[in-house]
């Protein structure tokens, strides 16, 4: 696997070479995008669809070819055997795979400035703050995520006043009462079960202190390292993607519906888009850009989850991200 | 150890070492493809969460075989006595048959909870339709000759059943069986995908999402472990209770 | 008491083909009549219907007024046919017994099932399962589970067919000894005619399909009967020319 990425990076030295050695040559560089899911209004997604269907990449001279994961995970296998360029992550899962299995790879821009994840009640159960999780079923996808025991902690309850119950992917499990507390997405469960008709009470650990992130895009050290300017002018082309989305959202859902298919829904979508257009923009942003990340910030994810032994070892995190590819 | 059987583990063992030098040598990382040196650490060092964890898989596994079995055995015995209800039986039976599993198992969490339950259901979807089929035809597959005799004797259906039908019908269970239940630990590995607190199938979701991959191995291990097992019992089993073919 | 075939015909298939027609004879209570004739001339086709397993197209077959399914129903036949037909997962003993308890008829006081093998020399493997028989042991037990029905009639479709000649012979020997000491009224399809001539009081002669009597033989000689003497000769050599198509006469022998 790692004389594939040797040659991935002799074809890269060798095309820049052929095109003058120039950094800002005008010659066509290919690039495979894979969104970690299935397509859907994921920020960093729409970003790269954006600037797809705009022709921003086509203006950096970039050529990209976008796929999508079926979630599974592949996604960082794919990238680490070098057959895809950039992908998406989330990350706090990213610092836990540079932890273990140690996956080489790096945060190249930060869409997600809060965690994409928060906690919901039907309201008609009662449950009004945390402090009435007492004695309730609370859902998890996997395992138990840091965030639960954060927010727990804020409110001044154990782990073990709670009943942690693994839940799967069907936010029925909730409306169907198997549990009080369900696991969501903010940007994705909260919009399907309203329109169910349910009421809901949410709860986002950042809102009791935990320094959550969301969603970055992410490459392999190695690949950064070898060819930055490529990876400069990706960034610059989705970031000018999003820009677009935050000024024309319902064009931008146009877009992502192509990649979404014909039985998507549209509301849906955008609900999901202005969500998370949301939770991507803070002071830090509208002075630096989208995807702007300090080393606080990962420094806070990480002790925060070394807190509670969600983090196998101690990292770096200089290593896990890097703001010099950023426009 | 017989001959076949030395030549056969000597073929795994040769194929183990195989495995093991070409990562060696390519050095492909852990997260990619594990050696078998990997695995055989996690299997060792996971051994207390791994047996219990297989025994939640095994008892989930086997309800639902047996429920499954008892449905398709049940409903063959039916449509024996009564072969009006042969259609409307086996329309149904393949109703549920072609339903995908994947689309099921999530309905029956959202109903039955994260409990055995929907384990068991779904492992009973599975292996109810193998039995049925094979008993239906090992019913009607009493020899002919001995059919006869059952008639010159005037005996009636039960007796006929009894003494005739469901000894005729033991081959054709044992074929269904050796089929249903290696297919049983699939669906519960499956339903357990589908959110379910231990067993073999979340250790495998886990670690495949935590890109962990020597765990995700030792777990496919085990369940294969699992799976050659009951296939023996079920062979000896039927080489006791079938002696006479 | 005496079974009646009347005017029996079958045909089989699309279009129907004949493969008896107009079967009329009659057999009388505790006689053996041998039933004879080539491969294919519906003769197993007859024992069936006079069994009830098979309707006949026309004509019926009465025993006392009763049908073949009433004869059933009372537990009145017992059935020999070429392959023993024994349940190979009971042991020799438990297919007698089985015979017994699913025919259970309280007023028939019967042996129990290991004297009924050791009627048939097979006392010593009643604790064995078939398959570990030969074929001819096998008919033997087949036998005794004939015997342990107690039915009057016994209708045995060729059961020797697959047997070697010595078997044969030894069988045939030790069949109509217990027959003999039992009387019952015994109904023998074979193409064997030497066979018949050795075993039978009376010969039914069937033509070639479609199956029509050719004639009936009777046989008055003393059992044991000899093969090699000649008037067992000569009703076998007037039982070929019958079927030959002589006339079709009943004679003496």
């Amino acid at each position: 696997m790692r004389r594939l990425s040797v040659v991935v990076a002799l074809l890269a030295l060798g095309s820049a070479a052929c095109a003058g050695g120039a950094a800002d040559s005008s010659a066509s560089r290919e690039m495979t995008f894979m969104a970690g899911f299935a397509p859907q209004a994921n920020l960093p997604f729409v970003g790269v669809y954006v600037a797809e269907e705009q022709g921003y990449f086509a203006d950096e001279g970039l050529e990209v070819t976008i796929q999508h994961s079926a979630g599974g995970g592949e996604h960082l296998q794919l990238l680490t055997a070098g057959e895809v360029d950039v992908t998406t992550q989330d990350a706090a899962v990213l610092l836990q795979r540079r932890a273990d299995p140690g996956l080489p790879l790096v945060s190249i821009g930060l869409i997600g400035q809060r965690g994409q994840q928060a906690f919901v009640a039907l309201t008609d159960r009662g449950i009004e703050s945390p402090e009435d999780w007492e004695g309730r079923t609370v859902g998890y996808k996997g395992t138990p995520p840091p965030d639960v025991f954060a927010i727990l902690d804020a409110v001044g309850l154990e782990a073990s006043d709670v009943q942690l119950v693994n839940v799967g992917f069907d936010p029925r499990v909730l409306t169907e009462g198997q549990v009080d507390v369900y696991p969501v997405f903010k940007s994705n469960e909260p919009d399907t079960l309203r329109k169910w008709g349910f009421e809901l009470e949410m709860w986002d650990a950042a809102d009791y202190g935990a320094p959550t992130l969301g969603l970055a895009y992410v490459a392999t050290d190695e690949a950064v390292e070898q060819d930055p300017e490529r990876f400069r002018a990706f960034m610059r082309a989705v970031i000018r993607g999003i820009e677009f989305a935050r000024d024309d959202p319902e064009a931008t859902v146009d877009i992502v519906m192509q990649y979404v298919g014909e039985d998507g829904d549209r509301d849906h979508q955008l609900f999901m888009l202005e969500t998370e257009l949301d939770e991507a923009i803070t002071e830090q942003t509208e002075e630096n850009g989208f995807g702007w990340q300090t080393a606080d910030q990962w420094q806070a994810l990480h002790d925060f989850l070394l807190r509670y032994d969600a983090l196998a070892k101690t990292v770096d995190v200089t290593e896990v991200f890097t703001d010099e590819l950023l426009p | 150890m017989n001959r076949n059987g030395i030549v056969a583990t000597g073929l795994i063992v040769g194929f183990l070492a195989v495995w093991e030098a070409a990562v060696r040598v390519t050095g492909t990382p852990v997260y990619l493809v594990p050696a078998p040196s990997d695995i055989a650490m996690v299997l060792a060092g996971d051994v207390s969460d791994l047996l219990p964890a297989a025994g939640t898989t095994l008892l989930q596994a086997t309800g639902g075989l047996v429920v499954g079995g008892a449905l398709g055995l049940l409903m063959a015995t039916a449509i024996t006595f009564w072969q009006q209800l042969e259609q409307g039986v086996m329309s149904l039976a393949l109703l549920i048959k072609s339903t995908p599993i994947i689309a099921v198992a999530p309905i029956l969490t959202v109903w039955l909870g994260f409990g055995p339950a929907p384990k068991v259901v779904v492992t009973a979807l599975l292996t109810f339709f193998p039995v049925l089929i094979n008993s239906l035809e090992g019913f009607r597959s009493v020899d002919p000759a001995v059919a006869d005799w059952f008639r010159s004797v005037d005996a009636p259906p039960r007796q006929y059943f009894l003494q005739a039908r469901w000894p005729s019908a033991r081959p054709f269970l044992f074929a269904a069986l050796k089929v249903a239940a290696p297919l049983s630990l699939i669906g519960a590995v499956v339903a357990e995908w589908m959110g379910a607190s231990s067993g073999l199938g979340r250790r495998m979701w886990l670690a495949y999402t935590n890109l962990d991959m020597p765990s995700l191995f030792a777990a496919v291990a085990v369940l294969t472990a699992l799976s050659a097992g009951i296939y023996r019992l079920v062979v000896s089993a039927e080489k006791k209770t079938v002696h006479w073919t | 008491m005496s079974l009646q075939v009347r005017d029996v015909s079958k045909a089989f298939g699309d279009p129907p083909v004949p493969a008896l027609e107009g079967i009329d004879f009659t057999v009388e209570s505790g006689t053996f009549t041998a039933i004879v004739g080539a491969s294919g001339c519906g003769k197993s086709t007859l024992l069936r219907i006079v069994a009830g397993m098979t309707e006949p197209d026309a004509g019926a077959v009465t025993m006392e007024g009763r049908s073949p399914h009433d004869l059933r129903r009372g537990k009145e036949v017992g059935w020999m046919a070429q392959r023993p037909a024994l349940l190979p997962w009971r042991r020799v003993r438990d297919n007698v017994a089985l015979a017994q308890s699913i025919n259970h008829r309280p007023e028939r006081r019967l042996p129990s099932p290991d004297d009924l093998l050791e009627m048939v020399g097979l006392g010593h493997v009643a604790a064995h399962y078939p398959h570990q028989l030969s074929g001819g042991m096998q008919q033997r037990v087949a036998l005794a589970r004939t015997l342990a029905i107690g039915a009057p009639l016994w209708l045995m479709d060729e059961p020797f067919a697959a047997l070697d000649e010595l078997t044969r012979e030894t069988l045939a020997e030790d069949l109509l000894d217990i027959w003999q000491q039992v009387r019952s009224t015994v109904l023998w399809v074979t193409h064997h005619i030497p066979e018949a001539v050795a075993l039978a009081d009376h010969i039914v002669l069937l033509t070639p399909g479609p199956g029509r009597v050719a004639g009936v033989v009777d046989v008055d000689l003393a059992r044991p009967r000899d093969p090699t003497s000649a008037p067992f000769q000569a009703v076998v050599r007037q039982a070929r020319r019958i079927l030959r198509g002589a006339q079709p006469n009943r004679v003496v022998a």
